[in-house]
């Protein structure tokens, strides 16, 4: 067990005008951990999730990250050039929108090899043979490999997202409802990718999602988010088994039962 | 004897917010003492809390007051102070718990799931433990490939009974393990328990008859007699 | 013909306008590679016929230079004969068509055959002075890039190249590394002028009017084609010589000749090819 955490985020307050989106944010995430961050929507999530890898700027608070070497830094004493390298090496962002986080203009194996082009890999066959080395492990034929994404279905693009996000080995994985909008078979299909992926890879995680039964299966922990609040933190099998906020009852209680 | 589990004082009751906040009190000022090698049945009428007990050791429900001591490399922790990564270490090496339901990801083998614990000791030798876990527990080899969702409930709980003993852990937490099977795989399944038992687990466990719990438990803890008089 | 009488400054623009360009064109000798912003002005002709190339070159005109303009190669399409006359009139300038007696010559899409020299300078009109716009159209995003010298995106393009086609298909406005620094378009002349750019004596210098870019290569850069390890950069070979003047190695523009689908390849560089015909004669003679 490691003992510095991979994130550490102190105080982050982020505002859209009057409205707070995140209020006073402070967690830790660890190495290998899967941390699930649940609420209705508008509650904060998907800005906290941009705030954490730069994508938005927040108004005060720090976020520390522990890179791969060295020592943990904030993402203030960083500079942009080293922030948006993190960004396509160390750290993935998976867009709950596969169109968001994909290139639709080129193939998927493109897609696939444009973060390993970026840190300077210059071998064609090389390139092409880690894309379809992920192709297999995200379950897509591999003979789609020079297919457009918008051939592939959504769960197909889902999956190729997390390919190119995931190709670079990072350490940190920000995930924004990556299941949502799949039908619950495809769904299935990428729980179980994800979570051999954090496993064999040891992955450290953050996940957002508004499903209670996806953040049970792949978060070890969980935040509950309310108007941009953190109102209870804690193992999964807690929260979900013995909420203590009236509106972790709430959340708890309105899931619906198969 | 070596103690691995001390409970005292403990106070639990839930608050209903979304039903005006009903205060609904489970146990109050519950003692307990638990070392390897002993077993020990929690009784008492259905409603008294025995899951919750369970729960509360296991870390996942919270309780109100009072300590609840795991012994973790020769030092005393306090789950309800348990910081959710310390609990995570804690269960890893101290607390094996089998509940009544088996909750995987659709799609993962049968296999997987039960060698899932014990992968430190590398795929084939974890498999093997495995499948020797489930043959014991007649699940048939032609199921151990499949996901276990769509097994009868009997097969379930059998798996989940394999995926919790896949790795003995000093204190063992049982919630009705023999509840829904038949005579010869309840049979399979106290005679784990006590092999657990005699390899040094202390046991504490929620049986759904008196017949099971007398073939493996040496003591028991009636939580009729912590309930707050009324 | 009288310059002043015409009622235009020298060589059309304003000497500030002058001076603004030059500033430019200094800032972009100095980090070769660089798109340097410029106001452009407004031109008497349209967009797309040369308006940065004009500017550029109306701000390097000296009463004493001769100029050479050459579209595709040739010294007698629309775009070339017209700009020399517009120099002609406003600055009262000598032209040519033979190469190696120009000082400036203003090009759209090739650099001529024969080698440049120290004293003379290499004028580009560029349509689209930024590589990285076919897949990142934002330029805020495209500026940035080039700051922290982000350039795998380049390389995507090449990679979608091969696997569409088995080999980079790019076949003018090939990519560029200069100096190991900046990537940059080196306008559409063929990949086949590409190797020319690299250490070249003579000044380069790149105008995009409408995008209001201007940038630079100064004499002796190092210029490199981006390619893959294993799919090296290479230039177009043809197997026939020129069909006017028989030489081999030139670049060579495919001309139809009837409805029956008759050919020939001749060279694109119309002065060279020339000047390979009156070489061949005097040889003969």
């Amino acid at each position: 067990m490691t003992d510095i955490p991979v994130l550490e985020v102190e105080g982050l307050n982020k505002a859209y005008g009057s409205i707070a989106a995140c209020r006073d944010i402070s967690f830790e995430l660890w190495p290998g951990e899967v941390l699930g961050i649940v609420g209705e929507s508008g509650s904060g999530k998907t800005t906290l999730l941009k705030c954490l890898n730069g994508l938005i700027e927040a108004d005060s608070g720090s976020v520390s990250y522990l890179p791969a070497s060295g020592e943990a830094k904030t993402l203030d004493a960083m500079s942009e050039a080293e922030q948006r390298y993190l960004s396509r090496t160390e750290w993935a962002y998976v867009h709950q929108h596969p169109r968001d986080g994909l290139r639709m203009g080129v193939s998927a194996g493109a897609n696939i090899g444009e973060r390993l082009m970026s840190v300077g890999a210059r071998h064609y066959g090389n390139i092409r043979e880690q894309a379809i080395e992920w192709l297999e492990k995200v379950e897509i034929d591999p003979s789609r490999i020079d297919d457009l994404p918008h051939t592939f279905s959504g769960g197909m693009q889902q999956r190729l997202q997390i390919a190119r996000n995931l190709v670079t080995a990072p350490r940190l994985v920000l995930m924004d409802e990556p299941t949502g909008g799949l039908d619950v078979s495809v769904q299935a299909r990428l729980l179980d990718l994800i979570r051999s992926l954090v496993r064999d890879l040891d992955l450290s995680v953050i996940l957002v999602t508004h499903d209670l039964a996806v953040a049970r299966l792949l978060s070890t922990r969980l935040m509950v988010m309310q108007r941009g609040e953190v109102i209870e933190q804690g193992l999964t099998d807690q929260i979900l088994d013995d909420p203590q906020a009236a509106y972790s009852q709430l959340l708890v209680s309105s899931v619906l039962q198969v | 004897m070596n103690q691995i589990l001390r409970i005292n004082d403990l106070c639990k009751s839930f608050v209903l917010h979304t039903q005006g906040g009903t205060k609904i009190d489970v146990f109050s000022d519950l003692n307990l003492e638990l070392s390897g090698g002993e077993a020990i049945a929690i009784t008492g009428p259905s409603g008294m809390g025995k899951s919750s007990l369970l729960k509360i050791i296991y870390g996942s429900y919270k309780s109100d007051s009072g300590e609840v001591l795991v012994k973790h490399q020769d030092e005393w922790c306090n789950i309800p102070d348990c910081s959710p990564r310390e609990m995570i270490a804690l269960r890893e090496a101290e607390i094996g718990y089998v509940s009544q339901f088996l909750r995987v990801i659709p799609r993962v083998s049968t296999l997987d799931i039960v060698a899932e614990p014990i992968l430190h000791l590398g795929k084939l030798d974890a498999e093997k433990r495995a499948g020797e876990l489930l043959e014991r527990l007649n699940i048939p080899q032609n199921l151990w490939q499949l996901s276990p969702t769509t097994f009868s409930g009997g097969e379930q709980q059998r798996v989940n009974i394999a995926r919790g003993f896949a790795k003995i852990r000093p204190l063992l937490l049982l919630d009705e393990p023999t509840a829904s099977l038949d005579a010869i795989n309840r049979a399979v399944v106290l005679d784990m328990i006590n092999e657990a038992r005699l390899e040094g687990s202390a046991i504490l466990g929620v049986y759904h008859n008196i017949e099971d719990r007398e073939k493996v438990s040496s003591g028991e803890c009636n939580l009729a007699n912590f309930r707050e008089a009324a | 013909m009288n310059v002043s009488s015409t009622g235009y400054n020298f060589a059309y623009l304003n000497e500030q306008t002058k001076r603004m360009i030059r500033r430019a064109l200094l800032k972009a000798v100095a980090i070769p590679g660089y798109q340097v912003p410029f106001a452009s002005r407004e031109m008497p002709m349209p967009y797309g016929w040369g308006t940065g190339g004009v500017q550029v070159t109306a701000s390097i005109l000296k009463p004493d230079d001769v100029l050479k303009v050459i579209d595709q190669g040739a010294d007698d399409t629309t775009n070339a004969v017209s700009i020399r006359d517009f120099f002609k009139k406003t600055a009262g300038i000598a032209t040519t068509e033979v190469t190696k007696d120009a000082t400036i010559i203003q090009t759209r899409h090739r650099i001529p055959e024969r080698e440049l020299e120290a004293n003379q300078i290499l004028v580009f009109q560029v349509p689209i002075p930024e590589p990285l716009r076919f897949l990142e159209p934002r330029e805020t995003e495209t500026r940035k890039m080039h700051a922290l010298e982000e350039y795998g995106l380049m390389h995507v393009k090449l990679y979608e190249d091969i696997s569409r086609n088995g080999q980079i298909a790019t076949t003018y406005a090939y990519p560029v590394l200069v100096e190991d620094r900046y990537v940059m378009d080196p306008s559409p002349v063929p990949k086949f002028d590409n190797p020319k750019m690299h250490e070249m004596a003579a000044l380069q210098l790149f105008g995009a009017g409408r995008e209001m870019r201007i940038y630079a290569l100064p004499p002796f850069t190092r210029v490199k084609s981006l390619d893959f390890e294993d799919h090296p950069f290479e230039v177009q070979k043809w197997d026939e010589p020129c069909a006017i003047c028989g030489t081999i190695g030139s670049y060579l523009d495919e001309v139809i000749l009837d409805n029956s689908g008759n050919r020939m390849f001749c060279c694109s560089d119309t002065d060279h090819c020339r000047s390979e015909l009156e070489n061949a004669a005097e040889a003969a003679q």
